[in-house]
């Protein structure tokens, strides 16, 4: 009785039971998509040819939501018709999840041709170097992708080894190797501009700034407003046409008013893309290959080598950089190369040369050199030098060559958003007749004035529970040392959603000035909106003042609100109060920005 | 002849001809490039291997060029990389267009696709004062505090451009932070007593608050 009682109930356990895994075979998950859904039942683009049996368990991932889970039902070749467990639930297209297989059920990798076989490269284009692809992009997920598919003429890594980190073998179907007659997957047809329509972008933007000083009872105002514009293959031939427009009128504190009406950008840039080696650009723009060069209206060319390798040349006016973009003072003729180590680019050098005229006399001739290097694992570096070259009209200067400008910053990005950085910055002025880079200092200062600052700051996870930061920076000029420290930490904000609360502590030593103090402030943001409020309490001593009045107590208060809408609108005000001693200053600001 | 030889005009024919030459032989013949390499090298502009194999739940028509009406794409959960801010309403070919794969400018961080309007003066690091819904800078008057200026009384409320004459281009070049490299005029106008003339031409500090210009004060 016991024996047969004990054989009916293991009968039907046995029966509705999992099929049994050995134990010794390893499961790999089958990524898969869902294709279809009805309440309660998806179709999925994985099925028989990729592993998938009846009865298998599925797990999806829905965008939103807890994931779901389900049963294959029905497995065709290509597709399989899975039943969820929740025979309500509805899930949207393209929604990805997986199923664990063994691994055994995988289809074989099909057979690598024999080297002899590959097809050599052009004769124009060269051998890809080693390490082309940037190690950034985190190692894909075991994906079982059907690699039955025999009409697939490039099968990637992930048909190649389903569990195995296999480097991606390089691309070898080229743009003109395509023929309308093949089947759709045996190539890629890149779009041709001429195939493509012209795409306009626009933003309008405008700005409002008032403020008031009770110490002199001084105010000040400015309003601006701006166009810019960007037409992608408006002709048919890949070209680019921007303009950017600006409109600004202010009081300043002094009783001065102006307006103006400065055109910033108007060019046309053509090429430069992988239908055309030579990139052009005319008109009025930032120069495209050694933007530390300025803005240019005139021309720029520049061309790929067949090594890969960038050159090129400017020819034009370089506008002043004061608020009407004044003209036709300075001439310039500059040319560049930037050598690129591979085709992920993430190491180049750039070497460039800049000689300009000022009212046609010889004026700065400089020479750039630059280097930037991206290593894996979230690294970062970066060095220029600008180096002014002298001749016998340059009287002002002690010397022939002069570092007029250097940058050398190494930082690091973690994984978890922070952040480690190192920066070297040197900075003197150039002997030049140009007008408008800085403000003009007289002979002895033009010759001795500089400034060395090294500066290392980090933080930690900017969204853990406690996140900390930190800035420490020294300086050295002509007329002394000093350096800041700051340090402080940030907290979820409690009551609020996506906001954080930050209190910092700092102290500085200017060149005039002491500063020690604190601020507090807070921080939310959503997709939506933005908000921030901080209040700051510092005591600036000033160092050189001879009484007891040295003692500056400041506070600030400061808060602003922006709203975005998916429509491109963004709204934005501040206000922004300083109270030190008796007085008080105070702005406010409102901007609006439309991009369509 | 000789005097061409050793004057200005030599040495700028000798820039120009260096400059030509870099431009000339460096090149190495550029048009023997007929594509970029890394159209042989990286594959697609925009790779589709991680995407459903059912074309037609993002595309329509014969050619499969043409997105549908209702496409939507969560760049964050198929990608991995989130797209926050302005970013997350920018048409997609003004990444992934014909300049070349988008992972080579990714990895460049904000210049990969913005021009720096600051030329290269004030680094990499864009986030230091910029944020993703909008290119206006915050906190420039806590990133002043770091500097050898920080901005006390009046000065903290004084515009950029009053400063910096490049700021409307972008350009924040550090000024000699000595009074007189903005208080030129000031120095020249301040009679009672005379500056200049008794020699009041440096460290105004001694006498003068930042807090207001106008007049010395003292105990």
């Amino acid at each position: 009785m016991t024996a047969s009682w004990l054989l009916c109930s293991l009968v039907p356990a046995a029966l509705i039971a999992p099929a049994p895994v050995q134990e010794s075979e390893p499961q790999v998950a089958l990524e898969l998509r869902v294709m279809a859904a009805t309440p309660g039942r998806v179709i999925v683009d994985r099925g028989s040819a990729d592993g998938l049996k009846l009865g298998d368990r599925v797990q999806l991932r829905p965008r939103k939501g807890k994931p779901l889970e389900g049963r294959v039902g029905d497995v065709r070749e290509r597709v399989a018709t899975v039943e969820l467990d929740d025979r309500s639930a509805v899930v949207e297209l393209a929604t990805r999840g997986e199923a664990l297989l063994p691994a055994s059920r995988l289809p074989k990798p099909p057979p690598a041709p024999p080297a002899a076989e590959a097809p050599a490269p052009p004769a124009e284009t060269p051998a890809p170097k080693p390490a082309a692809k940037p190690a950034a992009k985190p190692a894909a997920k075991p994906n079982a992708k059907p690699a039955a598919k025999a009409d697939d003429a490039t099968p990637t890594a992930d048909d190649a080894a389903p569990a195995a980190p296999a480097a991606k073998p390089a691309w070898t179907n080229r743009d003109a190797d395509y023929d309308p007659s093949q089947p759709l997957l045996a190539g890629l047809s890149p779009i041709r501009p001429e195939q493509r329509a012209p795409r306009w972008s626009h933003r309008l933007w405008s700005s409002a700034d008032v403020g008031h000083s009770s110490e002199g009872g001084w105010s000040d105002s400015y309003a601006r407003a701006g166009y810019d514009t960007r037409a992608d293959n408006l002709f048919g031939d890949g070209g680019t046409l921007r303009a950017e427009l600006e409109l600004d009128y202010g009081t300043e504190f002094d009783g001065d008013h102006e307006l103006d009406l400065t055109p910033r950008r108007l060019s046309y840039a053509w090429g430069g893309t992988r239908f055309d080696t030579h990139r052009f650009e005319v008109g009025r723009f930032l120069q495209h290959a050694v933007p530390e060069f300025g803005f240019l209206d005139g021309i720029e060319w520049g061309a790929r080598t067949a090594g890969g390798d960038r050159v090129g040349a400017s020819f034009g006016f370089l506008p002043e950089l004061d608020d009407d973009f004044g003209s036709f003072h300075d001439l310039q003729l500059a040319a560049s190369y930037e050598w690129l180590a591979d085709e992920s680019e993430r190491l180049a050098a750039t070497a460039a040369l800049q000689q300009t005229w000022h009212e046609g006399e010889l004026d700065r001739r400089l020479a750039l050199a630059k280097v930037r290097w991206l290593p894996s694992g979230g690294w970062d570096a970066h060095a220029a030098v600008w180096i002014d070259l002298y001749d016998g009209n340059d009287d002002l200067k002690s010397t022939n060559v002069e570092v007029t400008q250097a940058l050398l910053a190494i930082g690091r990005r973690f994984d978890d958003g922070g952040s480690l950085d190192l920066a070297y910055q040197h900075v003197a002025f150039p002997e030049q007749e140009r007008a408008g880079d800085f403000l003009p200092l007289d002979a002895a200062a033009l010759d001795r004035a500089h400034l060395d600052r090294l500066t290392l700051r980090g933080r930690s996870d900017p969204q853990s529970s406690f996140a900390v930061h930190g800035e420490l920076s020294g300086f050295h000029d002509q007329e002394g040392s000093g350096g800041a420290a700051e340090g402080g930490f940030d907290v979820p904000l409690p009551l609020f959603t996506d906001a954080r609360l930050d209190v910092t502590g700092f102290t500085s030593k200017g060149s005039f000035t002491r500063v020690n103090g604190f601020r507090v402030g807070a921080i939310g943001h959503d997709g939506s909106q933005r908000w921030d409020c901080m209040y700051e309490l510092a005591n600036h001593r000033q160092e050189g003042f001879s009484s007891a009045l040295d003692d500056i107590v400041q506070h600030r208060f400061f808060a602003s609100q922006s709203f975005f809408t998916a429509g491109g609108l963004r709204v934005a005000a501040r206000v922004e109060l300083k109270v030190w001693d008796d007085e008080y200053a105070w702005s406010g600001g409102l901007s609006l920005e439309r991009s369509f | 002849m000789g005097a061409l030889l050793h004057g200005r005009r030599l040495r700028a024919a000798l820039f120009a001809c260096a400059a030509i030459a870099v431009a000339a032989c460096m090149g190495a013949d550029p048009r023997a490039g007929t594509r970029h390499r890394w159209w042989a090298g990286l594959g697609p502009v925009l790779p589709h291997e991680s995407f459903p194999s059912d074309c037609a739940l993002c595309h329509e028509g014969a050619g499969w060029n043409e997105l549908r009406v209702d496409f939507t794409f969560d760049h964050a959960a198929e990608t991995g990389v989130a797209l926050e801010g302005a970013h997350a309403q920018a048409q997609c070919l003004r990444c992934h267009n014909d300049r070349g794969p988008v992972d080579v400018f990714a990895a460049k961080g904000c210049g990969g696709c913005h021009d720096d309007v600051h030329g290269g003066d004030l680094g990499n690091d864009c986030a230091r004062c910029h944020q993703q819904e909008s290119w206006r800078p915050e906190a420039q008057l806590e990133a002043h505090a770091r500097s050898r200026f920080p901005l006390s009384g009046a000065h903290a409320r004084v515009a950029c451009h009053r400063c910096h004459p490049g700021a409307f281009a972008g350009n924040f070049v550090p000024n000699d932070p000595s009074c007189v490299t903005c208080h030129r005029d000031d120095l020249a106008r301040a009679l009672n007593p005379p500056h200049v003339a008794l020699g009041y031409v440096d460290r105004c500090d001694r006498c003068h608050l930042p807090t207001d210009w106008r007049q010395a004060e003292g105990d």
